[in-house]
Parts: structure tokens; sequence; C-alpha cells
């Protein structure tokens, strides 16, 4: 468990009771004392305590009512009380009105306090640890809710299109126009199929590095988008700079320049003359720099910074699902690197990736 | 539908490929021939606010999808909400969405604004029988 002293509450209202309870009790924990229920309020208030501890025969408010007036405010420390005979009805209404823990006559016998303290201590530790588990579950709960609501928009969207353009080209008889659009939507579903697949497997598999050949791993990763319609007016232009060998996770490596080269793609501006997307590479001090450019519509500035998120799309302009980035942000956390976007509104984007050598 | 004018509908959809296909199932099955479309939300409110289609003989069929980026559904009916009364009047919504939410549904169909919710494909039977229904009011 924790390093941390244990840190005790001792209220009674004789002053000689709290110098010996200090005195005992002052190496193992870090002890407050108080001598009235008022006194050992303020110190509640102020201190993060573990475990009171406090006399049950005392002016103005008894040990009980003093448990039973701190339950809103401070209902996590342990509490112990100490009284000087034994009363079967102030036992029942310390544990029921006070949530008393334990119940130790006075005068107290040191080890026996000390280990009712550490218990306490415990005790107090493990609940909270069990908050924080359940807080932890509740958060993954949620954003698993999310996942799969956004999941199964894009998993049924582009079958709805389909289903419709099955229907309408019943209705008119042939045209192959209605093929060619079945076939963008089955590939949208593919293309988000594999990015959850991808994004499962990250966030499983152990990284296996290898030494990496950026100039041909990037030209295998243009030469995959032959297909999209928009690839062949794109200029491509790469440049690697590597003086050493570079190793690292070839399949996570793969997945980020497919999204970061795909989207390039996706999101070029058609009314430009001469779209260009340029990759650079530059592989020095242990850590490869990766920059990839392009003068596509770019990113509006108000949604630059949340990009990365799971199912954010910045535009309507072109039919992404909004979980490439977040899978390669992913990714890039995984392998120790880190990936940052500059982007203008109608001029462009840059995404500048740097990641450590893995050997 | 036998009218001299058809009533305009709107589409609102992120999607381009069901703005087309959606335009051609209402054109071919004589539902409308007026078709406008648009890939956002905010085009759509700000065509709204334009009031362009004041006196008009039938009121404006707005056919919304959900799930859109920048602005979803559910906030274009928000800041439709907030136009004036006699503006609202010259609109129906319907949501059209892929959704399989039934908190979606649930949250489309409570809406004030909403005449109905349709699930994708556009069942373009279900959409002419509530508009014959609306038009008979």
């Amino acid at each position: 468990m924790s390093t941390e002293k244990p840190t005790v509450l001792y209220i009674d209202d004789e002053q000689a009771n709290l110098t010996v309870f200090k005195a005992n009790f002052r190496r193992d924990f870090k002890v407050h004392t108080a001598i009235s229920a008022a006194e050992g309020r303020k110190i509640l208030d102020q201190e993060l305590v573990h475990v009171i501890v406090a006399d049950q025969r005392m002016p103005v408010m008894t040990g009980t009512e003093f448990f039973a007036s701190i339950l809103d405010d401070h209902p996590k420390a342990k509490r112990i009380l100490l009284t000087g005979y034994a009363d079967i009805s102030a036992v029942i209404e310390a544990i029921n009105l006070g949530q008393v823990y334990m119940y130790l006559t006075k005068p107290f016998d040191e080890n026996q306090l000390r280990t009712a303290i550490q218990t306490g201590y415990d005790i107090y530790m493990t609940s909270e640890q069990l908050d924080s588990k359940t807080q932890e579950l509740k958060d993954a709960y949620e954003e698993l809710d999310q996942f799969v609501y956004s999941a199964s928009h894009d998993l049924t969207a582009p079958l709805m299109s389909v289903r419709g353009l099955i229907k309408l080209a019943k209705m008119e008889g042939n045209n192959p126009e209605y093929l060619d659009l079945i076939d963008k939507s089955i590939n949208k579903l593919y293309d988000f199929v594999k990015n959850i697949i991808a994004y499962h497997r990250n966030t499983k598999s152990l990284t296996k590095t290898k030494a990496i050949n950026f100039e041909k791993l990037i030209h295998e990763t243009i030469d995959g988008f032959e297909f999209y319609e928009n690839k062949t007016n794109i200029d491509f232009e790469l440049s690697v700079t590597q003086a050493m060998p570079f190793h690292s996770d070839e399949p996570r490596l793969k997945i980020i320049l497919n999204n970061l080269v795909s989207n390039a793609i996706k999101y070029s501006d058609s009314k430009k003359t001469n779209p260009f997307v340029k990759i650079s590479v530059e592989v020095a001090d242990n850590h490869a720099e990766i920059v990839i450019k392009d003068n596509g519509i770019g990113i509006d500035a108000e949604y630059e910074k949340d990009v990365f998120e799971m199912f954010f799309r910045a535009t309507h302009e072109n039919a992404g699902s909004g979980i490439g980035l977040y899978v390669v942000k992913e990714a890039v956390n995984k392998m120790g690197g880190s990936i940052n976007v500059e982007s203008t509104k109608g001029e462009g984007s840059v995404f500048t990736l740097s990641l450590p050598e893995m050997k | 539908m036998k009218t001299q004018t058809d009533p305009i509908v709107i589409l609102v959809d992120d999607n381009k490929i069901e703005l087309l296909l959606n335009s051609r199932l209402i054109s071919h099955t004589k539902i409308s021939s007026n078709i406008v479309t648009f890939d956002n939300g905010k085009d759509l409110l700000a065509d709204i606010r334009n009031d362009r289609y004041k006196g008009n003989e039938y009121p404006v069929i707005i056919l919304l999808d959900i799930q859109m980026p920048e602005m979803n559904g559910f906030e274009v009916l928000e800041e439709f909400e907030k136009l004036p009364k006699d503006l609202k009047s010259r609109f129906r919504i319907y949501i059209l969405s892929s959704t399989l939410s039934e908190a979606d549904a649930e949250r489309a169909q409570k809406n004030e604004n909403v005449v109905e919710f349709y699930s994708k494909p556009l069942d373009t039977d279900q959409l002419k029988l509530s508009l014959l229904n609306s038009m008979m009011q």
C-alpha cells in the first residue's frame, strides 16, 4: 500500500491525554490533536485525516455526537471511539449514528490502539482504491458506450446507402452509375473496419521492432492508394535523409503512414491546379522526423486541437469517419513518439511525426 | 401527387451519396421535383433565415440527418427552435437517419419541431403518406 504515514486526529477534552497520545504515536503516525469537537472540526476542514479517535465524554458535544455531525462533510475518515465505561446503549448509538468502526475502553492500551489506527487506515486506503477503480470502470464503460454509438453509425450508414442505391437501381432499371456509388460506400465501410481492427490491435499487441526502409515503406504506402479517385492528379514528392539505421514497429508505422497519406489524398483541394503531397523523413540522433505536407483543404483553426479525438470530424467536405487520426495518435503514443499538426484552412496541412529509435 | 406545383423538399446530409440517392428517390416517386440539398446544417439554417419560402403554397419539407460533423441534426433543431414562430411554421422537419440508437430515435420523436423520425433508407411510400395526411389537415 501507500508509503505515506497515516494521519490521525485525536480529540479529548483533557490536555494531558492529548500530550500522552502525541508522545505515544508521533513516530508511527502524523498526529493532530484537538481539545474540543469544534477544534477537531477545524482540523478536519483543513487537513486530510484518515483516522479519527475521539473521547466519548466531552463537554458541549460527546464523541458520538461529533462523529454524527461530520458524516456529511467527512464521511471517509475511519472513526474510533474511546470511553471510560462500557455502556451498551452508547456503543449502539456510536455505531448507528456516528458510524464508528471501533470502540475501545479508556485508559487505552497503546498497542491495541496502534493496531486499531493502522487497521482503520488500511480500510480507508482500500475503500479509496475501490472508489478510484469504480470510477475508472465507469469512465471506461462510458467510453465504450460512446464508441459503440459512433462505430455503429459508421458501420450502418454505408450499408443503408447501399440499400437505398439498390432500391433506386431497381426502380430505374440498369444504371451503372449506382454500381460505382455502391462500390464507394463499400470501400468506406471497409476502410472503417480496417481502422477498427488496427485500433484494437494497437491496444493489445506488444511492440516488435525491425530496421525500417523508409523509402520502400512510403512508396508502398502511396501505391496502395492507386484506386483513390483524386489520387491521379496529386504530385507526390519524397525525400529521405538517413544517416543511421532506424528501428521501429513496422506494423504500427504502416498504420500511421497509411492514415496520414490517405488523408492527404482524401482532403486534397480539387480547386487547386497543382495538388501535392510532400513527405520528408530525417533520421538523426536516434530519432526519425517524418513531415507530411499537403496543399489540401486544410483544417479550421477552431477544430485543429480536436482532430486526434476519437470520431471527431472537422469537415463535411469528405466522408471520413473520424477514427483514422485517433488510431494514429494511439499508435504514436504506444511507440513513445509525438505527432502534431499545423494547418491553415484553404491552404493545406503539415503533420509532423517524431519517433524514437526503438532497438 | 396531383398538385400544380410540387412542395419544396430540402435534403440535409453530409454524405453526398445520400443526397443524390434521396433526391432521385423523391423525384422518381413524384413526391417532388423541387429539391434543394445541403451537405451541412449551417447552410440549411442560413437558407431558413433568408425566409425565401414566404408565401409558398405548401410548407417546405426538410429531411434532416442526425450524425454530421461540425453541427449534428440535434444541434440544428436547437437553433431552429430559437427562430420566430411564423418563420418556423413554413417548414416541416423529418429526421432521416441510419442511427441504431433508440435514444436518438426517441429524442427526435420527442422534439416538437420534428414531424416524424425515419430510418434510412428512405421509405418513400411512408413519406408520401405522411405528406398527404399533413396537407389534408
